[in-house]
């Protein structure tokens, strides 16, 4: 297919950029870092994770009925699953089928996940346990680990990112679901397939409105005209709209219309990544949904048109036989991270792009008659910190050995009796000091009124 | 009686929410005592209220997190019934009884809320708002059309609005609402809802059937028996066809009850109280279930019309004519495995509703219980309850629901509800919880009995409904105040494209409570009108197009101070657009038909399953979706509508009324043709009527910008067709193939009669059009409405 770039038709017109959301759109380049947040979906389980609590019957008194003995983990602690320098322990996998023995290949693949992902990515990783969600409600869960904010209307960190980037990118902030409220700060796009980019990339592609092409002696372009005729008359109508409302969604319109449209890159930069990385030749090819996700994205932003994104898996909510679901599910995030990390280096963009790991909140510290865990406020999250930023390869935060929230010295993250819980608030806090965004007007619109913990020091 | 017990729920959830929070006089901001200007109101009213109810309500009766606003409560309907909600059932906390405001203390509260909250003129105020100018009731009429028909009105349709005003709008819309575009409309707005869309055939295949246990429905496959493959094509395409809309059947079958009660003038409390399911033919076979009238019949379409063409042209041999959109209430009345029979109460006892709002073991139903709150009784039990500190976390209690302070105000509204839901399973089937094969192992020892706030749901005796637990609780839902107000929510959503105002918080301006107070109070008026005449959801779809909020065309900013929610205007959802373009062009655009899930959702929409939020703003890639549409359904319509017929005595065209492909503005020497220049502004005014609702003089400056987009476009064309070697590609006298006039875009692309066609554009004329019709089809208010 025949491409071209659409003429920059607000330069000819000189109309001055409309401001309908934010101030903010100062910006005209591309970002040059991004965020990725990974919402694992229902509420997972950070004990069979990265902060495992072994077999030990922790509640054996408290819950005489509880499965596995009232231990919180099904599993001890192994030696071989802690990375030395940054004391970052991961779970060990308990038996998913096949037997102690002779462990089955779910078992083997799960274990392999595991160790692949915390093996590779210790010393970017900062883990942070002991995170008091203050709920156990879905919902609410949700929305205060990606906003910080137990009450609606905070933006999620990658909409408010994103905004801080620049809200005008065409995909700006790609939401494939999970928590990814706007406030309209930015516009969310959905785009889980690129073949339909491919025609959006330039509306008339096939030539249906004649236009010339370079080599011709003469300059023709009728829907270049077309565009500029509607750009005009989008500004006349701005000027007269009545009502508040036409007036908010014109200007809207507006905005979004004057970006240069660079749609056509994004497939260019996804056939890039997936002819070294395919998504059906990676590990044990497993959760295509995910690594599908996780090319496009990181094509977006090698393309210059995103500067955030959602990327959302289920399968975490195990109120039964949890230990299957659970540690399966959990295999398949850590693997789908792999390839987002393997993909955004293949783009060139792994020392530019954070990614963030969490999820609606914990699971219970034992296992209920249908040997699952219900829900528990008490979770983690994890950071992947860029490649080459320095960062990382730290655990920070702790939750008591019966997996319950604790103060904790702002500092050290070590639990103090004059310390204070740590809560989604701080650690957006942090993140969004990590980002560089805590300080601007946007976020200072939706305030995060709390102490610093140290997280990311 | 009704009434009180209603009444008493709304504040029955306040004291489960609130009863950690009792009033201490203290409400932050302007002290109730001190500074609150009680003007004529009754004063010790005033006292009592701001000691006993301010704590919850809020000072300006505006609701706090947890307690329900008082602005058009649901039983403030006269001074007599509030006083005595009150005396029963208030005041409720921590140290409160609710024996503490009897008598006279009722009734002063009682006429203090009344007159300061709910004074006469919020309830005059149904149709206007000051401030705000309405459309002229013939654009009203022509977005109502569009939006709720799919189509543009009838001149006559106009003329009676013009002449009638409000009683002929209702009447045209009457008549409207008896379109199956309607019928389909009806089903989004309600799908938003209740998503059970997510199981159809296009989305997840046999998602529905899946979802029916075969033991109770050995024959839910039927077509299979039916229709053995390797028979004949026929056969084959029968069992295919018949596979597919029976599963769509049983997945539509309670937003089919919607249309049904809508299209029967049936009262919409049905929803949850019918004692019966819609069936069509083919979900009627998977049921086995028995027509509530014996007598009746299903419908049989002409032998030419093939319904199982809607799903694929590869059924083209089937011979199935049963209508597959005649549906017809059914009772499933069939030995189940472990039941006979259902006890139908509308939607609450469809597996469809059961299973998109699932359960687990150890959830117990509380997440329907959720549901109904939120659907039904306009109550997000989970924004209320909000922060869960870490210290409620009990690992001691036996039963932390039932024992636990912090858990049980929340769950004493929760679980009766949760309980009503005891006998059918997590997968929607439905198991008696006594059922001796303990395969529904229901305890009641540690979740409250079944019931909804407060009243206990008869379990004994011969008032017993011990195993018909959801028709009674759909006949408690369908008599409680706020049912009406959750169905007005929805439907106001669905029409006006916006949620309704949240209920101010403390530190909401006077602007944004005026503005709160006011849409509720319309709401309430729509809501009751709606209720009085038979709980017709037309007669609130009526108030609702005919209110300020769908109809707001100005305000005066100096006196509606908060006017960012008044007005209609919206980001089209793709069904919409297809609709809007299926009205004005006659067809819609390929890349946004149902079997084309991602661009839906790439262009807004929803899959009803992961994505369950319409995007309202529009991204970079929907800009570039609106701008593809334009350009290709502009080449698609244009020489199609030429090849319309066009004559003095008929004109069937729907664009190009006023033109043919031979009038252009300028004769070959490049002089005026002052009468086709008008005949071009006159086909433009004409477009900018049809296509974006605007009624525009022939001076208008926006007819003369769109008429120099004609003449901009078809200079550059004359000029590139006299001069073809100067450029690449060499201009052509063709048209593109897909732009040319040889199909009939109107009747699924069959090829046009060879005389008809038009396929050469001498003049550039009709690319010329195209370029109108493009810009036409990406302005705001083409992609807006």
């Amino acid at each position: 297919m025949k491409r071209r770039h659409f003429l920059h038709m607000l330069a000819a017109t000189g109309m001055t950029a409309s401001l309908p959301l934010t101030s903010q759109r100062a910006f005209a380049a591309a970002p040059d870092k991004f965020l990725v947040i990974v919402n694992a979906g229902g509420g997972w389980d950070p004990t069979s994770l990265c902060d495992p609590k072994g077999n030990l019957g922790q509640y054996a008194q408290e819950r005489p009925g509880a499965n596995n003995g009232g231990s919180i983990n099904s599993v001890p602690l192994s030696l071989t699953k802690r990375d030395a320098l940054s004391g970052i322990q991961w779970s060990d996998t308990p038996i998913i089928d096949g037997s102690t023995e002779s462990p089955g290949t779910n078992t083997l693949r799960v274990d392999d996940q595991f160790d692949s992902f915390f093996e590779a990515y210790s010393n970017r990783l900062t883990v942070i346990n002991g995170i008091d969600n203050g709920t156990n409600n879905h919902n609410t869960g949700n929305r205060a680990t990606w906003s910080g904010s137990l009450e609606m209307g905070y933006p999620s960190l990658a909409a408010l990112f994103a905004a801080s980037q620049n809200p005008g990118l065409p995909m700006a902030y790609i939401s494939n679901g999970g928590y990814d409220f706007t406030a309209s700060l930015v516009s969310r796009a959905r785009a889980n397939s690129a073949g339909f980019i491919d025609d959006l990339a330039d509306p008339n592609s096939d030539e249906y409105l004649y236009r010339t092409n370079d080599t011709s002696t003469e300059s023709a372009d009728i829907f270049s005209q077309i565009k500029l005729a509607q750009e005009q008359r989008l500004e006349r109508q701005k000027t007269n709209a009545k009502l508040p409302l036409r007036r908010e969604q014109l200007n809207q319109l507006f905005t979004v219309r004057e970006q240069d449209n660079d749609l056509s890159r994004l497939s260019i930069e996804k056939d890039l990544i997936e002819a070294n990385l395919p998504t059906n030749n990676h590990m044990h090819n497993r959760d295509q949904g995910f690594k599908r996700q996780a090319s496009l994205v990181a094509a977006a932003f090698k393309a210059g048109i995103a500067a955030s994104a959602n990327i959302s898996t289920g399968g975490f909510d195990t109120h039964g036989n949890h230990d299957s679901s659970q540690y399966q599910s959990l295999g398949d995030l850590l693997e789908g991270i792999i390839y987002l990390q393997q993909a955004l280096a293949e783009a060139g963009i792994a020392d530019r792009t954070t990614v963030v790991v969490g999820s609606d909140f914990g699971r219970t510290p034992y296992y209920n008659s249908s040997r699952g865990k219900d829900h528990w406020p008490v979770t983690s999250m994890m950071v992947v910190h860029p490649q080459g930023s320095g960062k990382g390869g730290k655990v920070f935060g702790a939750s008591t050995d019966k997996f319950r929230s604790q103060p904790l010295d702002l500092s050290s993250g070590q639990a103090h009796a004059n310390g204070q819980l740590l809560t989604p608030a701080h650690v957006n806090l942090a993140l969004r000091k990590e980002l560089g965004i805590a300080d601007n007007n946007l976020s200072l619109s939706y305030p995060i009124n709390v102490d610093d913990f140290a997280i990311f020091s | 009686m009704n009434t009180i017990r209603l009444f008493s729920i709304s504040f029955f959830l306040l004291a489960l929410f609130g009863c950690e929070q009792n009033y201490s006089g203290d409400v932050g901001g302007a002290s109730v005592q001190n500074n609150l200007d009680f003007g004529n109101f009754n004063a010790e009213g005033a006292r009592l209220y701001g000691e006993q109810c301010a704590g919850c309500h809020g000072v300006e009766g505006n609701g706090t997190e947890i307690g329900t606003p008082l602005v058009a409560c649901a039983s403030c309907t006269s001074i007599a019934a509030l006083a005595n909600e009150v005396s029963l059932t208030m005041p409720i906390g921590k140290n409160a009884e609710v024996s503490d405001c009897d008598g006279q203390c009722a009734n002063d509260v009682a006429e203090y809320i009344m007159y300061a909250f709910n004074g006469l003129s919020l309830y005059q105020a149904t149709t206007s708002l000051e401030g705000v100018s309405a459309l002229p009731l013939s654009e009203t009429l022509r977005n109502a059309t569009i939006q709720l028909a799919g189509r543009l009105p009838t001149e006559a349709e106009t003329t009676q609005v013009i002449n009638e005003g409000e009683a002929g709008f209702a009447t045209v819309m009457n008549e409207v609402m008896t379109e199956d575009e309607f019928y389909r409309r009806l089903n989004e707005i309600f799908n938003d809802v209740f998503l059970t869309d997510k199981y159809l055939w296009v989305n997840q295949g046999n998602g529905a059937l899946n979802l029916l246990d075969s033991d109770d429905y050995p024959g839910k496959s039927w077509y299979n028996t039916s229709y053995p493959s390797d028979v004949s094509d026929a056969v084959n395409d029968n069992r295919g066809c018949a596979n597919r809309i029976s599963n769509d059947a049983v997945a539509r079958e309670g937003l089919e009850l919607i249309n049904h009660l809508a299209r029967n003038n049936l009262p919409i409390t049905e929803l949850v109280t019918a004692d019966y399911v819609m069936v069509n033919w083919y979900s009627q076979q998977v049921y086995e279930a028995e027509l509530v009238d014996p007598n009746d019949t299903f419908q049989q379409l002409a032998a030419e019309n093939n319904p199982c063409l809607e799903y694929s042209s590869s059924y083209a041999n089937a011979t199935l004519r049963y209508d597959p959109y005649d549906f017809k209430p059914a009772r499933i009345t069939k030995v189940l495995e472990y039941a006979t029979g259902i006890p139908h109460a509308g939607i609450l006892t469809s597996a469809m509703f059961l299973n998109r709002f699932p359960t687990t073991l150890t959830n117990r139903n509380r997440h329907r219980s959720y549901s109904v709150y939120d659907i039904f009784l306009d109550t997000d039990i989970l924004e209320i309850e909000g922060s869960r500190p870490e210290d409620a976390i009990d690992t001691m209690s036996s039963t932390p629901t039932l024992e636990n302070a912090a858990c049980y105000t929340c769950h004493t509204v929760m679980d009766p509800i949760a309980s009503a839901f005891q006998h059918w399973d997590d997968r929607g089937r439905r198991i008696p919880s006594n059922h001796p094969s303990n395969r529904n192992p229901w305890s009641s020892n540690d979740i409250e009995a079944p019931g909804i706030a407060g009243r206990k749901l008869p379990l004994s005796g011969g008032s017993s409904v011990f195993s018909s637990m959801l028709q009674w609780l759909g006949h408690e839902i369908a008599i409680d105040p706020r049912y009406m107000r959750a169905i007005t929510r929805h439907l106001y959503k669905g029409l006006i494209g916006q949620d309704l105002l949240p209920a101010p918080g403390d530190s909401a301006s006077a602007a944004e409570i005026v503005a709160f107070n006011a849409q509720r109070s319309i709401l309430t008026t729509i809501g009751q009108a709606m209720a009085t005449d038979g709980w017709n959801i037309k007669t609130a779809i009526n108030g609702l197009l005919l209110s300020p909020y769908y109809r707001a065309n100005t305000v005066d900013s100096e006196k509606v101070v908060e006017a960012n929610h008044i007005g209609s205007t919206r980001l089209l959802t793709p069904e919409m657009l297809q609709r809007k373009l299926q009205a004005t062009l006659g067809f819609d655009w390929h890349e946004l038909r149902s079997n084309d899930q991602d661009n839906r959702i790439m262009f807004g929409g929803i899959d009803s399953d992961s994505v369950i939020t319409r995007i309202n703003e529009p991204s970079g890639l929907m800009i570039a979706m609106q701008e593809l549409m334009a350009v290709e359904m502009a080449c698609r319509a244009t020489a199609f509508d030429f090849t319309k017929l066009r004559t003095p005595e008929l004109n069937e065209r729907r664009l190009f009324k006023f033109v043919s492909p031979d009038i252009q503005p300028f004769d070959n020497d490049g002089f005026e043709l002052t009468s086709n220049i008008e005949a071009i502004k006159k086909n433009i005014q004409h477009l900018h009527s049809v296509l974006l609702s605007e009624s525009l003089p022939i001076t208008d400056p926006e007819i003369e910008a769109t008429y120099q987009v004609f003449l901009s476009s078809i200079q550059l064309g004359k000029t590139m067709l006299n001069n073809p070697d100067d450029y690449q590609p060499t201009p052509s006298e063709y048209l593109s193939w897909t732009c040319r006039g040889r199909w009939d875009r109107e009747n699924n692309d069959a090829d046009l009669e060879a005389e008809l066609r038009i396929e050469r554009d001498e003049n550039y004329v009709i690319r010329s059009w195209m370029a109108v019709m493009t810009y036409l089809l990406s302005d705001y208010r083409y992609i807006y409405e």
